[in-house]
């Protein structure tokens, strides 16, 4: 019988687990060491619940049928996407039609849970432990038992600004969540049967927005002598400690274990304030009361703020931008105003005058579908991501360092980590750069699953 | 709701299916995590029962959440800068 396991952790970066940290992590080199490993291109863009899910599927952004955490419904709405967004089926909806048994645990955009053969527990997108974030029901009892879980989920509090909060706090309850993740991780694993079983530690991502210039003496605002200098590498020792107990469930006899992440984190060194950008270059016009209000307050992009019979394109997105060209003011000029556009975009400079490397990409070369009502007309990577989007209104002049609900000192970057060990999986040590959608197939080779025709997206060359 | 193949004596019942049909589903699971007939038709049944019951809600305008619940992970979203 073959069986898969993957220990997923949010934005592990391959620079840190890979070559820095590597001594300090003794159950991640020895799988390294045993298996195959190298960088992983993250989807487009980068983002938790896109890079996940494309990992689950083999799907890009304009196939699952989101593109960012929001959505505008038939009303014209902004919503929050959740598990009902999600247009394909992933891999455990394929298995539980084979009668395969997964257990999913914290996979980002399970809420509201789905049927499935086995156990499924939602993730940070979840209001409270309720009966729609877990499968089957029971399950909320069981999680009950570890503790408080008001934490159980994610770190934020809906009240509060996360990134303001003190740092001891954020560490706290970070190890507070992984543990009892960890505890409901490891019941699950040495007691349920399972062929697949997938999870998703989301305290890396959430403590390297914050930590990042703690550690980084590279960093444009480095705090030297921190307290807090190891605080990221030692949560990354004690997943390592737990990855090392977890393992001792499971008989590597007939099972593969991969660990993995959506994307890595980049140092930022700052924000380029795109909206703006855009006003100054003429491109985006905004309702009057807006133009009021951001003389005096800082707001938060939205829609709604938009003249659109006056503007050919606005942004949105936060690290990356993401374009949107209004259709109906540009007419047939689409295409030489997005080329006139892409040119000026590449050549913002940094905030010192510099000349940096932004990647910009048309929707129909980077997505199956670009059609979709929801696809950004152009992605923009302001210098491979280490320049963050800021696209809210009110800020002075391009270049910021905080956004309206804070500021963070790491962004995500285009590059995460893959590691896949077992009996079947050959000991190449480092391999070239695989593609995140390439572990779907994978996956299915490991499970004995039809693999996917798509000849740009076959299964990594392990076996 | 147990999943075919784990079904106590006690909440089982027996339903007719023409013989060609569960041929059909014999070949059907050979190599699958299915180990019997039963146990697939089950599976189908539910996959179809569940697909009838959420016709009208099984699409991503109808609410996933309360609007509390948005309103409480958006703001947890907007607090990490997620939100756009």
């Amino acid at each position: 019988m073959e069986k898969v396991f993957v220990f997923g952790i949010d934005g592990a970066t391959p620079e840190l687990i890979f070559d820095k940290w590597i001594d300090e992590l003794p159950t991640i080199r020895q799988l390294m060491q045993s298996g195959s490993y190298g960088t992983l291109s993250s989807s487009i863009p980068p983002m938790t619940i896109i890079a996940w899910n494309s990992m689950f599927s083999g799907k890009d952004a304009s196939e699952l049928g989101f593109f960012s955490y929001s959505y505008q419904d038939k009303q014209g709405k902004t919503k929050l996407v959740s598990s009902k967004n999600v247009a394909v089926k992933r891999i455990w909806d394929i298995l539980s039609s084979h009668g395969k048994k997964t257990i999913s645990l914290f996979v980002p955009l399970t809420y509201p849970v789905t049927e499935i053969n086995g156990t499924m527990v939602s993730c940070f997108l979840t209001p409270e432990l309720n009966d729609k974030s877990c499968y089957p029901k029971k399950m909320t009892l069981k999680i009950r038992k570890l503790g408080d879980t008001e934490f159980f989920f994610d770190v934020g509090l809906s009240e509060g600004a996360y990134k303001s909060l003190e740092i001891d706090e954020i560490l706290k309850r970070t190890y507070r969540m992984t543990e009892m993740q960890l505890d409901l991780l490891e019941d699950l694993m040495s007691r349920e049967k399972w062929d697949f079983f997938c999870s998703v530690m989301i305290g890396t991502d959430r403590l390297q927005h914050m930590l990042w210039r703690h550690f980084d003496s590279n960093h444009r605002r480095y705090i030297k002598d921190s307290p807090y200098k190891n605080a990221l590498l030692e949560y990354y020792k004690y997943l390592d400690g737990r990855l090392a107990k977890i393992l001792k469930h499971i008989n590597m006899e007939e099972t593969t274990v991969l660990v993995v992440s959506d994307h890595g984190m980049i140092r930022q060194q700052g924000k380029i304030n795109i909206n703006n950008w855009l006003m100054e270059e003429g491109y985006l016009v905004l309702k009057a009361e807006y133009k009021n209000r951001i003389k005096n307050e800082k707001v938060r992009f939205r829609f709604e703020a938009v003249d659109m019979q006056k503007t050919i394109c606005y942004a949105s997105g936060a690290y990356h931008a993401r374009i949107f060209i209004n259709k109906n003011k540009v007419g047939k000029d689409y295409v030489r105003i997005r080329e006139d556009l892409i040119n000026k975009l590449k050549k913002i400079p940094d905030d010192k005058g510099n000349q940096i490397n932004t990647l910009v990409y048309k929707k129909e070369d980077i997505y199956k579908k670009p059609s979709h009502p929801d696809c950004p007309d152009l992605t923009v990577y302001f210098d491979n991501l280490s320049w963050a989007s800021n696209p809210d209104l009110g800020f002075s002049g391009l270049y910021s360092w905080e956004t309206v609900v804070g500021a963070d000192n790491a962004g995500h970057s285009m590059q995460g980590c893959f590691i896949i060990s077992g009996n079947k999986i050959k000991n190449r040590g480092k391999i070239g750069e695989i593609d995140i959608k390439q572990v779907f197939p994978t996956l299915c080779k490991l499970l004995h699953l039809n693999i996917p025709k798509d000849k740009a997206n076959q299964p990594i060359e392990v076996f | 709701m147990i999943w075919g193949g784990q079904m106590s004596s006690t909440n089982i019942t027996t339903i007719s299916i023409p013989k060609v049909l569960a041929d059909k589903i014999k070949k059907r699971i050979e190599g699958t995590g299915f180990n019997s007939v039963s146990s697939y038709v089950t599976y189908v049944l539910r996959q179809v029962l569940s697909k009838v019951e959420t016709k009208d809600t099984n699409n991503k305008d109808e609410n996933a959440f309360s609007e509390k619940d948005e309103l409480r992970v958006k703001d947890r979203l907007r607090s990490l800068g997620y939100l756009d």
